[in-house]
């Protein structure tokens, strides 16, 4: 029966080891990437509502929908959802709305949302929709302004441990391979 | 029963959906105990720590459960589809309309704004308006309205004091006059309604929540004489309506679209045509024959009671 050389199979595995090692490394780099969109996503998202509320008076509800599947990811699925829940056809409030959606993304296995992004949107249904359009503009400049706040303060931090997952993804599959050989 | 159990269906889908699930489900123990209160229920009143008031025709009624913040805010959040910012401009007026033409009235603490206006702030209470259409209240005397051109209708005043179903009345020749009426020889016409009270046609966003006909269109919480001057621009109608017309303002606005060609059909408060003619600008338009008919209302027989249809000038 034929049989590889030796030298060829051992070529292979280390290979294999290596690659297999590279993509885990850049999975959970990507991950960490993924969170950053995240926060750009919501960013975005912020500034679109204040628009609506603030200039074209769109009702909340239909505002969410839009903007939801404007910026996409998981955060504009939860909102989209809060958008389809809520208002006075659903006979629903935006908070209800709102622990139902997450509710149900948990409950789907969608990708989960940053804990600091479900409590956000958790507060701002508590008070969007229930004042004046000056009002709704001040609650969601500050809530603008948190999370641009925290996303300087994670976004070095989460680009830092990308970097590093993506070394050591490389880095440990050699080593592995090393040590094997 | 079954007229009572279908009414319960629709003020439920409509009116009591609005409500928090305690006052809901008080409502609707007050109903099952009351089948036939579904039927005649004018007015369901909200007021923060208070219990919650049915109105009708023979009394109210007070039914608990207390109403709490909790039942304000979900109630206040639904009517403005969560949107209240979206409604500020309508709330200054102290109301607004949801899906099925039932109006809230809002109370609370309110402020008044640099520019005059005031809005409600603290939101502690509601009345909903139950609204009800009654069709076909026209049908038997629009015969009597027709006009001096074949087709149309006559440029029509309709009298009577509050409550006694002008409103109600007017909406019906506005559906009448879009749908035509073959047997009288009444011609289908683009019919333009101003409604600055949202009282004709309920529009919710703009839309019409009662029965207006298939060729009304409606500007809603519009003023009467500028309504009027831009429906006749832009819309080009056979027919113009309004509700409570008297100032002189209104008055001229009813000559000018006169003049244009369409035929005005407009409320006015009074007992009888001689006492709207003690009224400077409802008179001034009589004697120059602007219009032509009058339909006078009254409750001797209950709500919408006709007690004269025909030429303006022939009823003393």
């Amino acid at each position: 029966m034929f049989e590889l050389p030796v030298a060829l199979v051992k070529g292979a595995g280390a290979l294999s080891v290596i690659a297999a090692g590279t993509l885990i490394g850049l999975g959970l780099a990507g991950r960490l990437e993924e969170d950053l969109r995240e926060m750009e996503r919501l960013e975005s998202l912020l500034i679109g509502l204040g628009t609506e509320i603030s200039y074209a008076l769109v009702p909340l509800p239909e505002a969410l929908r839009k903007h939801g599947n404007r910026v996409g990811g998981a955060i504009g699925k939860v909102v989209s959802r809060i958008g389809e829940l809520s208002g006075l056809e659903r006979r629903r409030t935006l908070a209800e709305a709102a622990s139902m959606a997450l509710d149900e993304a948990a409950g789907l296995g969608e990708p989960p949302l940053l804990p600091f992004h479900a409590a956000l949107l958790l507060d701002l249904a508590r008070v969007l929709g229930t004042t004046g359009h000056k009002e709704q503009a001040a609650y969601i400049d500050h809530a603008l302004a948190s999370v641009r706040a925290h996303r300087r303060a994670s976004e070095d931090e989460l680009r830092k441990r990308a970097r590093v997952y993506r070394y050591l993804g490389v880095l440990s599959s050699v080593s592995l391979v090393i040590v094997m050989l | 029963m079954a007229l009572a159990a279908a009414e319960l269906d629709r003020l439920d889908r409509q009116v009591l959906s609005l409500f928090s699930p305690s006052v809901r489900s008080g409502l609707l123990d007050y109903f099952a105990r009351r089948p036939d209160a579904a039927l005649t229920v004018q007015e369901i009143r909200l007021r923060k720590g208070r219990p919650v008031s049915i109105v009708r025709p023979d009394g109210d009624s007070l039914i608990q459960p207390l109403v709490t913040q909790d039942d304000i805010d979900k109630t206040l959040s639904l009517i403005t589809d969560c949107s209240y910012y979206a409604l500020e401009n309508e709330l200054a007026n102290g109301y607004i309309t949801v899906p099925g033409g039932h109006r809230v009235g809002l109370t609370g603490q309110t402020a008044v704004w640099a520019d005059g206006s005031i809005r409600i702030r603290e939101v502690s209470g509601f009345c909903f308006r139950v609204a009800r259409e009654v069709k076909g209240v026209a049908e038997r005397i629009i015969r009597h309205l027709m006009g001096p051109w074949p087709g149309r209708l006559a440029s029509t005043l309709i009298i009577s004091p509050p409550g006694c179903g002008k409103t109600t009345l007017l909406r019906d020749l506005c559906r009448l006059a879009g749908e035509g009426v073959p047997e009288i020889g009444l011609r289908p016409a683009q019919v333009g309604i101003v409604d600055e009270r949202s009282e004709i046609a309920a529009c919710h966003r703009g839309v019409p929540q009662h029965d207006v006909g298939p060729r009304a269109d409606v500007l809603d919480r519009c003023p009467k004489a500028r309504g009027m001057m831009m429906l006749q621009r832009s819309m080009g109608p056979g027919v113009i309506a309004t509700d409570e017309i008297g100032s002189e303002e209104d008055a001229r606005a009813v000559a000018a679209v006169l003049a244009g060609g369409a035929s005005v059909l407009a409320t006015c408060h009074g007992r009888d045509i001689l006492q709207v003619k003690k009224q400077p600008h409802s008179a001034w338009l009589i004697e120059k024959g602007y219009f032509q008919k009058a339909v006078v209302l009254s409750r001797r027989l209950g709500p919408g009671t006709v007690e004269y249809v025909g030429d303006v000038n022939g009823h003393v």
